[in-house]
């Protein structure tokens, strides 16, 4: 008996110092924050890419456990010469950030397990990866590549989103000649992401939705300055999406409602003039918001924790003089989105697209033009080389429908009789493999509904256009 | 037992092992002749043989609720009456304490309440017995009773110059009872829509409005329209009948004191459209018509937003200044509060195209909806107290009625009618049913489609196959247990596979129902009976219903010649259910699973699409070189005798 307990207390003790010596951590305290530190006098002159401007070399990616403490971090990217971006997991467990080992090393992303801080690296794709965002049943969304510094243009591969179960290859989502990224999840399930067009382009950016799979690519909101960029989209406690618009080297963040993100664009902190750098939901429908500091000796990018409905950041929650703090989250299991079972059918190639009405437009004076004749699909091969697919017969009612290749940008113009063009979608579109899409018509006004009738396209053979056969069509019975 | 069951088993063995002896292949052969059918995969024994109803879930007893219907507040606010269908009862309540006071009896499923100006009298809409009763509110005893339409389910009372008088909905008659009060009798029962449901008086008692909730019946690829039905409650006249354009589900209306408004709660809906999605309301949407009561002039408004819906709206009810209006929404277990003074100004502004645009606007409702009040599971009624200040709210599928402070909308408590009813699967899958949280932006629920597991008499166009002419007549859940396979190509092999997964992806657009509610929800539609249809009390047929009857398990012609036996009516419809559960090919362009024939008087349109808008139809316009059976040798009162056997079914 005495033996036997000689043996157990040998054994708790062995285990105890195994699992030390695993790196096993106690359990995180509720609302510790994960920071992404940039250190005060990093000089980004080395920085190739966009992220190496945001995170400089030495940035790191932080847990800072309560009573908070700058001096009492544990530094999750300890092997990585950079990192940023991190998200926190639905269960609150796992951090997921961006990262690269050395200068010259291209960004990836890495996951931390909070409870045996084991830091394992995700992806492994050409370009690097950014930006990870997490479905509900655990895969990872990433942008990638990462944009070099020097603008975008053509002639440079444009990041789009990628998913990646988990074990799993990444799998392509996104299908545009427009920039990608910044994607975070609605709690309907959807991507919401920012699509930013090419710098020869007089467009601004914008942002857009898509199902888990890449299906249903639909505009969200649009802010109205072409000359600015939008980042960082992240859904609040109180039914509004924040972004950071950064115009004029000003830094700002804005929301939308979702109840009509198209018409309820506003400053989020009306008078507050310090750069925003980042801005997170945290527990209590609070803020975490990183912006400039100005008290003190030195300027410096510290944390903030207010209200959603402050007007003022207050004081700082945590300011370290040697440290710029770029972005913060919180450890805490959150809401999980819900999630979507996939209409796709990766066998097939192509996908349906059902215009209700072509003649049907928001942005058009009624009655002064002709109706549409047939429409003109339009596919972007390659970034910036546009050609027809094919044309397509309008009916009587204005509608048409088109089996199209999937997984290419696809725009559209409609054509009077005499071949006229009367309205122009660039290709932005995209269908996935038996994809079955369907619109109002062009330039359709943002969240309305349709009318309720039956298109004559639907008792029409469907017209089927071919890559192959670029600028032909043919009729297919349904 | 075990006994009997050996000897049965036995008497088997011995005639398969005689028919095998005697024919090898008599079995096949047997088979292959009874069902009509080419292959025989998907046919057993069971298809024809020991089907009994008797032992199905909808037939067994189930456990009772105390779910809240109707509501009415005495005219003092002192005292709340609640209809209790589920119990048979009427409970009183005191508004102050919200305690309940006492619960009376009342047979019949009694559904709709309405109360006399001066208190004294509570009108009670019995569903189940199709009359109303009269109760003392002194003594809560019954003093009175009359036979109205089929199915009442709402009532109203008005004072006319000509004396008091109720309107009664009967929604399975679709007509409106109009009754006086002293002497108690019927004055006149003029048509309504489709499944009349809920009637509004106006302030000055010369009108009633009565919302219908199902749309009429038209061609399969006509828009659709419901109705409001006005009448004149005196001279019990419909004055008019006005059309909501896409538009069905009403089941409140309630006049605005200061506006020459009715407002009516619909599901916007948009089933002629393929569904290739459901975001921006592409399936349907909840909205609330405006009918001018003056000109007739109709508004549709929207009530979700852009991003979030509030599915299943049902009741409504006006402040008595007229600036406010209250909607439940039964399936997103809120009650929006609508200011009227900014949708009239919004109204003022636009012009005659942007109004009848406006339903269209998903973004238009936080123009003029100032709130959502979260209730508990399936608010449907709603009622205020007589000086506005008390919101009641019928907490449906959580036997309590929510009492909200009108004023500053916060809860003040609730009256606790029973427990929730959350042990029974079958209240559980009900909550289920009525949920709209599983689909895609909370959109729409099971019941959207199915109101009380019935038929909304659409025909929607799914895009599984492509996209294409797949419009597809929307069936009945009521009576479906026992009758798989499902839908209408037979695909599905049990409703767990029906509303499982498949539904996620067609319609929910999310994950599936988790498996543990997906099990509620299937017990629930097992549990639902088939639809109550007009009989005789004994049970027998008339003289029509049985020649009818007789046509039905005919063999013969009239002139002796033999009718193939897959001509047969009862050959595919085979009692018990009515169906033998397989697929065939009536001649509307394909192969079709055989619908069962129980509560069939209440479906229609009939056919897979929904292309015949009565029993009739199917045999006079759709079933060429007797496709559907041996009938082009019935003369026209055959076919009646046949179409009211059928009727009984």
């Amino acid at each position: 008996m005495k033996s036997a307990s000689h043996f157990q207390i040998f054994f708790l003790v062995a285990s105890l110092t195994l699992l030390a010596g695993a790196g096993c951590h106690k359990p995180v305290p509720r609302g510790s924050l994960i920071l992404a530190q940039s250190p005060v006098n990093a000089a980004a002159n080395s920085a190739s890419d966009v992220l190496d401007l945001k995170y400089p070399p030495g940035s790191r990616v932080v847990l800072m456990e309560t009573p908070f403490d700058p001096n009492r971090v544990r530094v999750l990217s300890e092997s990585l010469a950079s990192a940023g971006e991190p998200i926190v997991s639905y269960d609150g467990q796992r951090i997921f950030f961006a990262g690269k080992t050395s200068a010259a090393s291209e960004w990836q992303i890495y996951q931390e397990d909070l409870t045996d801080a084991r830091l394992t690296k995700l992806t492994s794709v050409p370009g690097g990866a950014m930006n990870p965002a997490l479905l509900p049943d655990g895969s990872l969304v990433f942008a990638s590549p990462v944009p070099k510094l020097g603008g975008t243009n053509f002639n440079q591969s444009q990041p789009a989103l990628y998913v990646q179960s988990p074990g799993g290859q990444p799998r392509q989502l996104t299908f545009s000649s427009r920039s990608i990224t910044d994607p975070t999840m609605l709690s309907d399930g959807r991507i919401l992401f920012v699509s930013t067009s090419p710098s020869n382009s007089n467009s601004g950016p914008a942002l857009f939705t898509i199902n888990n799979d890449g299906t249903e690519v639909t505009a969200f909101a649009k802010p109205e300055d072409a000359n600015s960029s939008i980042q960082q989209p992240r859904l609040l406690a109180d039914d509004r999406v924040v972004f950071l618009v950064s115009k004029s080297g000003a830094n700002t963040a804005e929301v939308v409602c979702l109840a009509r993100p198209f018409q309820s664009r506003a400053p989020l902190f009306p008078g507050v003039t310090a750069q925003i750098g980042s801005v997170q939901p945290a527990g209590d429908g609070d803020l975490l918001v990183c912006a400039g500091n100005t008290a003190g000796n030195k300027p410096s990018q510290a944390l903030f924790r207010v209200s959603s409905n402050t007007t003022n950041l207050g004081t700082p929650l945590l300011v370290d003089p040697a440290w710029n703090i770029s972005e913060a989250v919180e450890v805490a299991p959150h809401l999980q989105p819900m999630g979507r079972l996939s209409t796709m059918d990766v066998t097939k190639t192509t996908g349906k697209i059902l215009c209700l009405d072509a003649n049907f437009s928001s942005d058009r004076t009624s009655g002064t033009m002709p109706p549409a004749s047939r429409v003109r699909v339009l596919v972007e091969t390659s970034p910036g080389k546009v050609h027809a697919l094919g044309e397509v017969p309008v009916q009587a009612d204005g509608s048409f429908l088109a089996e199209v290749p999937a997984d290419v940008p696809l725009g559209f113009e409609s054509l009077d009789e005499s071949g006229h063009v009367l309205h122009q979608e660039a290709p932005m579109l995209w269908l996935r493999p038996a994809e079955n899409r369907s619109c109002i018509g062009c330039h359709e006004p943002r969240n309305r509904a349709p009318h309720n009738h039956r298109p004559l396209a639907v008792s029409e053979p469907v017209i089927q256009l071919t890559l192959k056969e670029a600028g032909s069509a043919s009729r297919k019975s349904n | 037992m075990k006994k009997r069951a050996f000897i049965l088993l036995l008497i088997l063995v011995c005639f398969a092992s005689v028919a095998l002896w005697l024919r090898q292949n008599y079995w096949i052969d047997h088979m292959r002749q009874m069902s009509g059918q080419k292959s025989l995969a998907n046919v057993s024994c069971f298809n024809c043989h020991l089907v009994s109803t008797a032992k199905l879930r909808w037939a067994q007893p189930r456990p009772h609720h105390d779910a809240p219907a109707g509501m009415a507040i005495s005219p003092d606010g002192k005292k709340i009456y609640i209809a209790l269908d589920d119990r048979d009862e009427v409970a009183e309540a005191d508004t102050t304490s919200r305690q309940v006071l006492r619960r009376v009896k009342v047979a019949g499923r009694p559904f709709g309440l309405a109360i006399d100006a001066a208190g004294k009298n509570l009108f009670v809409t019995c569903r189940n017995t199709d009359r109303l009763a009269v109760l003392d509110t002194q003594t809560l005893q019954e003093t009175g009773s009359i036979a109205v339409g089929m199915a009442p389910v709402a009532v109203a009372f008005c004072r006319t110059a000509a004396g008091d008088r109720l309107v009664v909905a009967n929604s399975m008659s679709d007509d409106i009872s109009v009754l006086s009060v002293s002497p108690l009798q019927e004055l006149g029962r003029p048509s309504a829509g489709r499944e009349p449901f809920a009637v509004a008086i106006t302030p000055d008692g010369t009108r009633a409005f009565v919302a219908n909730r199902m749309v009429r019946l038209v061609s399969v690829k006509t828009i659709p329209t419901s109705e409001v039905t006005e009448i004149d409650p005196m001279t019990a006249r419909t004055v008019r009948r006005e059309a909501l354009e896409s538009a069905h589900q009403s089941e409140g209306i309630c006049a605005v004191p200061s506006r020459s408004w009715m407002l009516t709660p619909l599901v916007k809906v948009r089933n002629l459209v393929p569904i290739t999605q459901v975001a921006n309301g592409w399936v349907m949407s909840s909205g609330l018509a405006i009918t001018d009561v003056k000109s007739g002039n109709v508004i549709q408004m929207p009530l979700d937003e852009a991003n979030n819906y509030f599915a299943d709206p049902s009741g409504v009810v006006v402040d008595s200044s007229g600036h406010r209006a209250f909607v439940a929404s039964g399936g997103g277990d809120v009650v929006t509060v609508v200011d009227l003074d900014r949708m009239a100004a919004w109204l003022d502004k636009a012009d005659p195209t942007t109004k009848q645009e406006a339903i269209y606007d998903m973004s238009l409702s936080p123009a003029y909806v100032t709130a959502r009040i979260p209730t508990q599971r399936n608010p449907h009624q709603l009622t205020l107290s007589p000086d506005g200040g008390t919101l009641f709210v019928a907490e449906r599928l959580a036997d309590s009625v929510l009492v909200v402070d009108a004023n500053n909308l916060t809860e003040k408590g609730r009256i606790i009618l029973g427990d929730g009813g959350l042990n029974d699967p079958i209240r559980r899958g009900e909550r289920v049913f009525t949920k709209a949280a599983y689909t895609f932006q909370h959109q729409f629920s099971c019941r959207s489609c199915h109101p009380d597991g019935h038929v909304d008499g659409l025909s929607y166009d799914f895009d599984t196959s492509g996209i294409g002419d797949n419009l597809l007549d929307n069936r009945s859940l009521l009576g479906v247990a026992g009758t798989e396979p499902f839908k209408w190509n037979g695909k599905n092999a049990s409703l767990e596979i029906q509303c499982g997964p498949r539904f996620a992806k067609v319609l929910m657009r999310t994950d599936p129902i988790p498996q543990k509610e997906l099990l509620d929800l299937t017990t629930f539609i097992k549990s639902q009976p088939p639809q109550r249809v007009t009989r005789n009390e004994d049970g027998t047929l008339t003289p029509s219903q049985e020649r009818g009857k007789a046509i039905f398990f005919a063999t013969k012609t009239k002139n002796g010649t033999e009718i193939p036996h897959e001509k047969r009516c009862a050959s595919c419809h085979r009692p018990p259910l009515y169906s033998v559960r397989l697929s065939f090919d009536v001649g509307t362009g394909g192969t079709f699973d055989t619908p069962h024939l129980l509560g069939v008087a209440n479906t229609a349109p009939y056919l897979h699409d929904g292309r015949a808008l009565s029993l009739e139809e199917i045999w006079t316009l759709y079933s060429t070189n007797d496709s559907h059976g041996v009938t082009s040798y019935m003369n026209k009162i055959q076919l009646n005798d046949l179409v009211e056997f059928l009727k009984t079914l």
